[in-house]
């Protein structure tokens, strides 16, 4: 890379190139003209975070670090900010995206069991869609980046399934709660893939199911066995 | 008695000598395109009537088609109201298939239809007995005749089929119809409202400076910068009587008051618009349906306590809003309302997903870029905020409420509501109640006229046949539910906070018959959990904890000593948490507690004599987790075998 070499040298302020030789491949201009777009000013790193997301689908590493240079604030803040907000992704999103709002009029109408049979038939555990949840294992350095494919969702254990093992893995999806997303009069509802799926019939498994079917869901083997469906699915107060 | 004073029909703007409100256009169909109606097309409504208008010809060119915020009842969206001959009248578009957007389903020739009888019709009835299968394409196929509308003074049943209740039986098929009906204006919903907040929502272009204009915006503004001294704007707003619409209910002239009186130096004013209570969307109604107003009354408290810069803090989760706002800053700085000569600037800044955000200490770390932790107070932003100098924070109801008091007098506004809560409020109706949506009623209304009367109650479902409220859950996961039985509260500050509730910023969630409360109670402390900053250990831990405790109650694990457990540790987290969220965290299990004791005692009575650790090895594959680390959302239910569930179920 080693583009926008120049213009770093004139955006950067003086302060932070003693961080520079932070195993810093090379600059982005975009993230530099996001910054010269706040006049460099720290507080607006909340709003470079929200552009450089926009742009890329999720903070890497290596933009953090040259947004904290940018910036002359410490990496770690730069990482304890990105990592603290629930809409930013510190990994890459997977190609297919289904949220479940769990808003509590989404809730008293059976989100929670919308939840738990999404998590059953796409073989996947419910996250927040940071993925950064717990934080950083250690220090402020981004490290969760190296999980393979299923970034984003781990697979969780199918709950459905005979043998008590780890569902087989669904690669391209991840599930993850929404807070309300004020269609509170459509609720219980789903996104997927950006587009609303409204008023999923709780009270019904089969149509539930079709419903699933026709938004494109897929089905993890084993997770439709009989008795998936556990009592507490079909509860009252869910129609 | 509130509700008998001076009423105005949502809908109608009220009738207010010398303010020079423009009439509506002779033949208008007004399309509701907030974040409700969007849900379920009505954006490529708009688009199809606007379409169907231009190729209608000459017929069609007296009618005006504009897009407006909120219509009031989402739960019907889309929405469209229209104005001709004995108008207004307010129809909702309904579709056969419930998942289906049918202002999205809407074809070329239904639209067609429509747009001809709105411009020729000869009154709302002529109008509601169109027939929208006559252009139909093939692919819709008929749906039986068009609804007639609603009797008038309808009562229960008169909206067909109920908000949120999809029928299992949809036509699976593929093929979808459409609906349309006239709605009742004289129903106590629309009829039971005051609008003051609300008056020009669902009137206006939000995205037209010049209707704003027409309707009176920013004329208070001009009028404190030319004929009013700070001293007065404030005293004007301490007599009114006004309190905030956050949640917290605290004199709004008193806080003007203590920012203004800060030794010289520069301030601040931030309107708090990171409304995160779920269930909770009225402040994204005025942000959607006239941001202008908004503006205009962060202009006047700016102008109030001698601040020349402000900042709106707007959650990331309101793109519409956001986008309408921008626009309208944009537009104020042209027309030099805003901006410079004016002696202020207001940004705009976008929150990222953060629930503590809304404590006011959070908010102004995240306004200056930082992880949005609370801080102890004193000093209380009002002395010490924005980069240390004294700053105003209002939430965005509040703040709107300020141009209708200096516009009709703070005695006017003070005639409306109780004795300690002045005014309107707002609420949010959602949850399993049959109307959903958005209502402005007088303070001290009682939540039976704001669910029942106004929101029809609890249809009958699976479960509940006979329907019917059990609770209604108010201020969110700082709040409580309160029992039907008790439905006859006014609405005030006061007398929810006597129930162990709050008045919160105005969700109202309706709970029915077939919830049970410790669920919902271990749903808001997940949602606790999960909002928790971490700064403090009360509220990091412990909500954690009663979590924990909850959800083997709910796994059929819990003994009868952990009630006490439960008990103890809600009142230690209440007392010694940092900020709001951890010290009002334990209120939705407490207020459960307090109303629905028997369910919880018949959960720890059906638990099994075992002791802690031989119930932890009995999770299964999901078994409570260790300490510090926050459960899957559906760990204990719905993702356990069948047969660990019986147990858990009160």
């Amino acid at each position: 890379m080693g583009t926008g070499e120049t213009a770093r040298g004139e955006l950067v302020p003086a302060r932070t190139l003693a961080n520079a030789g932070l195993a810093r491949v090379g600059t982005d201009p975009r993230i530099s003209q996001l910054v010269a777009a706040q006049q460099g000013r720290a507080e607006g790193l909340i709003e470079v975070l929200h552009r450089l997301q926009a742009l890329d689908g999720y903070l890497a590493k290596a933009s953090l670090r040259q947004v904290a240079e940018e910036l002359g604030l410490p990496l770690g803040q730069v990482y304890g900010v990105a990592s603290f907000y629930h809409l930013f992704r510190l990994e890459p999103p997977q190609g297919h995206r289904c949220a479940v709002c769990l808003g509590s009029a989404c809730f008293v109408l059976g989100a929670a069991h919308l939840a738990a049979r999404l998590e059953q038939r796409l073989g996947l555990r419910l996250e927040p869609s940071g993925g950064s949840a717990n934080g950083p294992p250690g220090g402020p350095e981004p490290a969760r980046a190296s999980q393979g494919a299923s970034q984003g969702a781990r697979p969780a254990p199918g709950p459905g399934s005979p043998s008590p093992g780890p569902a087989p893995y669904l690669g391209g999806w991840s599930l993850e709660p929404v807070s309300c997303l004020g269609a509170c009069g459509q609720a219980p509802l789903l996104v997927v893939d950006g587009a609303l799926a409204l008023r999923l019939p709780m009270g019904s498994p089969a149509a539930l199911e079709a419903r699933l079917d026709r938004l494109g869901l897929p089905q993890a083997p084993g997770c439709c066995a009989p008795g998936a469906w556990g009592p507490g699915l079909v509860r009252a107060g869910e129609r | 008695m509130a509700t008998a004073l001076e009423r105005a029909r949502p809908l109608e703007p009220a009738d207010e000598p010398g303010l020079g409100r423009p009439a509506p256009p002779a033949r208008q169909l007004r399309c509701c395109t907030a974040s409700g109606c969007r849900a379920v097309g009505a954006e490529p409504l708009l688009q199809a009537l606007r379409r169907a208008q231009g190729l209608a010809g000459p017929a069609a060119h007296g009618l005006v088609i504009q897009s407006v915020g909120c219509l009031r009842l989402c739960g019907r969206g889309p929405l469209l109201a229209w104005d001709g001959p004995g108008g207004p009248a307010l129809f909702a578009l309904g579709s056969t298939d419930p998942g289906t957007p049918s202002g999205a389903a809407i074809g070329p020739g239904p639209a067609q239809a429509l747009v001809l009888a709105a411009a020729t019709a000869p009154g709302p009835d002529a109008l509601a007995a169109l027939d929208l299968e006559a252009g139909r394409p093939p692919q819709l196929l008929p749906q039986g005749p068009p609804s007639p509308g609603a009797p008038p003074g309808g009562g229960g049943s008169s909206d067909g089929p109920s908000p949120g209740g999809p029928s299992p039986g949809a036509p699976s098929s593929g093929g979808i119809g459409l609906t349309w009906e006239l709605l009742d204006l004289n129903h106590p919903f629309f009829a039971l409202q005051q609008p003051l907040v609300l008056e020009h929502c669902g009137w206006i272009d939000p995205d037209s400076i010049d209707e704003a204009l027409a309707h009176g915006t920013y004329g208070q503004w001009l009028r404190c910068r030319a004929q009013l001294s700070p001293e007065a704007v404030r005293a004007t707003v301490r007599r009114s009587g006004l309190r905030g619409r956050g949640g917290a209910g605290y004199p709004t002239g008193l806080k003007w008051d203590t920012v203004a009186l800060q030794p010289p130096g520069p301030r601040y004013v931030v309107c708090n618009a990171d409304e995160g209570d779920p269930g909770a969307f009225m402040d994204r109604s005025v942000l959607e349906g006239d941001p202008h107003r908004l503006l205009e009354g962060l202009a006047i408290a700016a102008f109030a306590v001698g601040a020349e810069s402000g900042f709106i803090y707007v959650r990331a989760e309101y793109p519409l809003a956001i986008e309408r706002l921008r626009r309208a800053l944009e537009q104020a700085h042209q027309r030099g309302l805003l901006g410079p000569g004016t002696g202020l600037e207001l940004e705009l800044r976008v929150g990222a997903g953060a629930y503590v955000c809304g404590e006011e200490t959070a908010l102004l770390q995240s306004i200056q870029g930082q992880r949005g932790q609370p801080r102890p107070r004193p000093p209380y932003p009002a002395q010490s905020g924005l980069w240390g100098a004294p700053t105003l924070i209002n939430n965005v109801e509040t703040l709107a409420a300020v141009p209708v008091i200096l516009r009709r007098g703070a005695e006017w506004f003070a005639a409306i509501g109780t004795d300690t809560s002045k005014g309107t409020k707002v609420f949010s109706l959602s949850g399993a109640v049959r109307r959903t949506g958005l209502v402005e009623v007088p303070m001290g209304t009682s939540l039976r006229t704001v669910v029942e009367t106004m929101g029809g109650g609890v249809p009958a479902g699976p479960g509940a046949p006979g329907g019917g409220v059990k609770a209604v859950q108010t201020g969110g996961p700082s709040g409580g539910c309160i029992p039907a039985h008790l439905l006859d509260t006014p609405v005030d500050y006061e007398s929810l906070q006597a129930l162990g509730s709050a008045m919160g910023s105005g969700g109202m969630v309706v709970v029915g018959e077939a919830m049970a409360m410790p669920e919902l109670a271990r749903h808001f402390m997940h949602f606790s959990v999960e909002e928790s900053c971490g700064k403090c250990l009360p509220c990091r831990a412990g909500t954690v904890q009663l979590e924990q405790l909850l959800d083997r109650l709910l796994a059929g694990l819990a003994k009868p000593s952990e009630l006490e457990q439960l008990e103890q540790l809600c009142r230690m987290v209440k007392a010694t948490s940092l900020c709001g969220l951890g010290q009002a965290a334990p209120n939705p299990v407490l207020s459960a507690l307090r109303h629905f004791r028997p369910e919880f005692l018949a959960a720890y009575r059906s638990a099994p004599g075992g002791h802690p650790g031989e119930s932890a090895s009995r999770g299964g594959p999901n078994p409570v987790p260790a300490q510090g680390q926050p459960p899957g959302l559906s760990s204990p239910s719905g993702s356990q075998p069948p047969a660990s569930q019986a147990g858990g179920r009160p």
